[in-house]
């Protein structure tokens, strides 16, 4: 892949592409968050594979309305780590970058409030993301420190009337949530709407954000999931992490890339392929109830589940959530 | 000398017209960056940036406490460092007093036995008893409890509160000795320490045995050789000098990123003087 450079990320890149992009139907500004089931499931052995043809043709399969757009990437920033599988890959979002870029995308930009440890832009230089994507620290804004705008949440499924939330997310065309595919020792498995805890700002509810954990950790999910209607999907699995995720589990080697406009559609195919009950996840569940979303709905293109599907070790007290075959 | 005069001024460049630090350059005033500021700015000066504590004074709550900025109503833990940062004047003593009364509310008191036998059946969160939250109404953490015993401390605030959260923070090491975001082990998890958690919990802890400290002291020790963040470096320096260690090699010191990882770095390198709010304590 080549590495990105300045002019790429400002100006978006080249009008053929754009042009490609424009004529295509605006799926997501006309889909809620409740339609808009199809999932793609694409094989890339590594990261070192020309993943931004891969994730474009991803793209272009689902038909977003991407010229002249503002995107934000958000991948999964959680630890100190360059080699364990806990962050999402830095080549992994260089490449989804050059890729919305190609179709002629106005302005991308990075952005992440890890849970944890305030040390944002340390973490991301420790995990590889100045070395992948030049001039990073220009294109990335720290959500946990971000500007915000008080949101009311409207019937709320958990304790939550209302979130302060960063305004770098709420104003962009299109939010990209960029997940590693991993287990998790609360939830079950760690994907595209867990990946929204990044968005709620550390300034005001501290690292970590305890207040999810209190009002409902499921529950939060599914809140902000029906907070951001304008979304899509791209999961790194390309290496996921099984056992004690999100952060102490080991490297599961699974090979995929899975895209959607839909979160709850394309966590649901995730659990399949990692042999994960999709409905014994409980925000899965949630969304299933309040929207009448059939867990089983999601329609696949690309590889067939069965053919990738790849059993990521569950913590021993978590093994209910098997997938029974 | 030179190094901090050209740090004080980078930060004083960065000064909201509001009087008050933004958490990025054009940004809008946000308390944290503006306490730290003024904490820091405090150390070379007989005065307080008198735009500074007027933009303080103007955002406290009357429940006592301050909220993380102007546009957020509820008070939080960063009244802990508007404790630490407002000169402690007969002109402010009302303030620092309700503040100190908001503070030790927010110390999380004694569990009923059933919630202790549940926290250590490990079902999160608990609230154990001492610990401050970062927002109302949740658990307690280790960086919050441990500004909020400086605070306290500050302003000789009740001893049974003070010494009840530095027991929360005893209670709350990793299994290397040191102390990281707090969370309660989990499912036998075997959680790592941070640098940044293990240099401020040491500082909030200046009057601890250093026989009970030891294997804290040493990983301080080891972390500061590879701190990870100029915020790791800082916290580090300040608690370890605080514990009287000598710090020969003071190992590398990550650039600062922000105005208030300058703030920081003025506080730690003037660890142990006498203007250090963060160290009248010890």
């Amino acid at each position: 892949m080549q590495p990105l450079n300045r002019r790429h990320f400002f100006f978006g890149a080249s009008a053929g592409f754009a042009g490609i992009a424009a004529s295509c139907s605006s799926r997501l500004r006309t889909a809620g968050p409740t339609d808009g089931s199809l999932v793609s499931i694409v094989k890339a052995a590594s990261y070192s594979v020309e993943l931004t043809d891969v994730i474009r043709r991803i793209l272009l399969e689902h038909r977003l309305p991407i010229a002249g757009r503002n995107i934000l990437l958000k991948p999964n920033l959680v630890e100190f780590s360059a080699t364990a599988p806990v962050n999402t890959n830095p080549v992994f979002v260089a490449a989804v970058a050059e890729a919305f870029h190609t179709l002629g995308a106005r302005h991308v930009s990075i952005a992440e409030g890890p849970g944890h440890r305030r040390t944002t832009l340390e973490m991301a230089e420790a995990a590889g993301f100045f070395q992948a994507i030049p001039n990073f620290e220009d294109r990335f804004i720290d959500l946990n420190i971000d500007e915000v705008r008080r949101i009311r949440i409207q019937n709320p499924l958990s304790s939550l009337q209302e979130l302060y939330l960063p305004q770098t997310a709420l104003a962009c065309d299109l939010l990209v949530t960029l997940p590693k595919m991993k287990t998790h020792h609360w939830a079950g498995a760690t994907l595209s709407m867990k990946n929204l805890f990044g968005v709620v700002p550390g300034a005001i509810y501290g690292w970590p954000k305890n207040i999810l954990h209190w009002a409902g950790i499921d529950k939060c999910i599914a809140d902000l999931y029906y907070l951001f209607p304008k979304q899509f999907c791209l999961v790194d699995g390309i290496e996921g992490m099984e056992g004690n995720g999100p952060i102490l589990g080991q490297s599961k080697q699974a090979g995929l890339i899975v895209g959607g406009a839909h979160p709850p559609s394309v966590d649901a195919t995730c659990c399949r392929i990692m042999k994960i009950d999709p409905a014994k996840i409980g925000y899965l569940g949630l969304v299933a109830k309040r929207s009448s979303w059939d867990i089983g709905s999601a329609k696949q293109v690309g590889e067939p589940i069965a053919s990738v599907a790849t059993r990521f070790a569950l913590h021993p007290d978590l093994e209910h959530l098997r997938l029974q075959a | 000398m030179a190094e901090v005069h050209e740090l004080q001024q980078r930060l004083l460049a960065a000064q909201n017209a509001d009087g008050g630090w933004a958490f990025r350059a054009g940004g809008s005033s946000w308390t944290e960056p503006t306490a730290l500021a003024l904490l820091a700015l405090g150390l070379s000066s007989q005065t307080a940036d008198s735009r500074a504590v007027a933009w303080l004074v103007k955002h406290q709550n009357t429940d006592g406490g301050w909220p993380p900025s102007g546009a957020i109503p509820t008070s939080t833990w960063v009244t802990s460092l508007c404790v630490l940062a407002l000169p402690k004047t007969q002109e402010h003593h009302e303030r620092l007093r309700s503040a100190t009364g908001w503070l030790t509310r927010a110390v999380n008191p004694e569990v009923s036995p059933l919630k202790q036998l549940l926290s250590r059946a490990g079902i999160p969160p608990s609230k154990a008893p001492g610990g401050s939250p970062w927002f109302p109404g949740t658990a307690g953490w280790v960086i919050p409890t441990s500004l909020s015993i400086l605070a306290l401390l500050r302003m000789n605030a009740s001893v049974a509160t003070v010494r009840q959260s530095q027991s929360y923070l005893l209670s709350h090491r990793c299994p290397d000795g040191g102390w990281n975001h707090g969370g309660s082990p989990f499912q036998r998890e075997s959680p790592a320490s941070y640098p940044e958690t293990t240099g401020l919990a040491l500082l909030s802890l200046a009057h601890t045995s250093p026989a009970e400290l030891r294997p804290a002291l040493r990983l301080g020790e080891f972390f500061l050789q590879q701190p990870g963040s100029l915020e790791g470096w800082s916290w580090l320096r300040m608690g370890l000098l605080a514990h009287g260690c000598r710090l020969e090699q003071s190992g590398v010191r990550p650039p600062p990123r922000s105005t208030r990882d300058i703030s920081l770095l003025l506080l730690a390198l003037a660890a142990g003087d006498a203007q250090n709010p963060l160290f009248l304590t010890s």
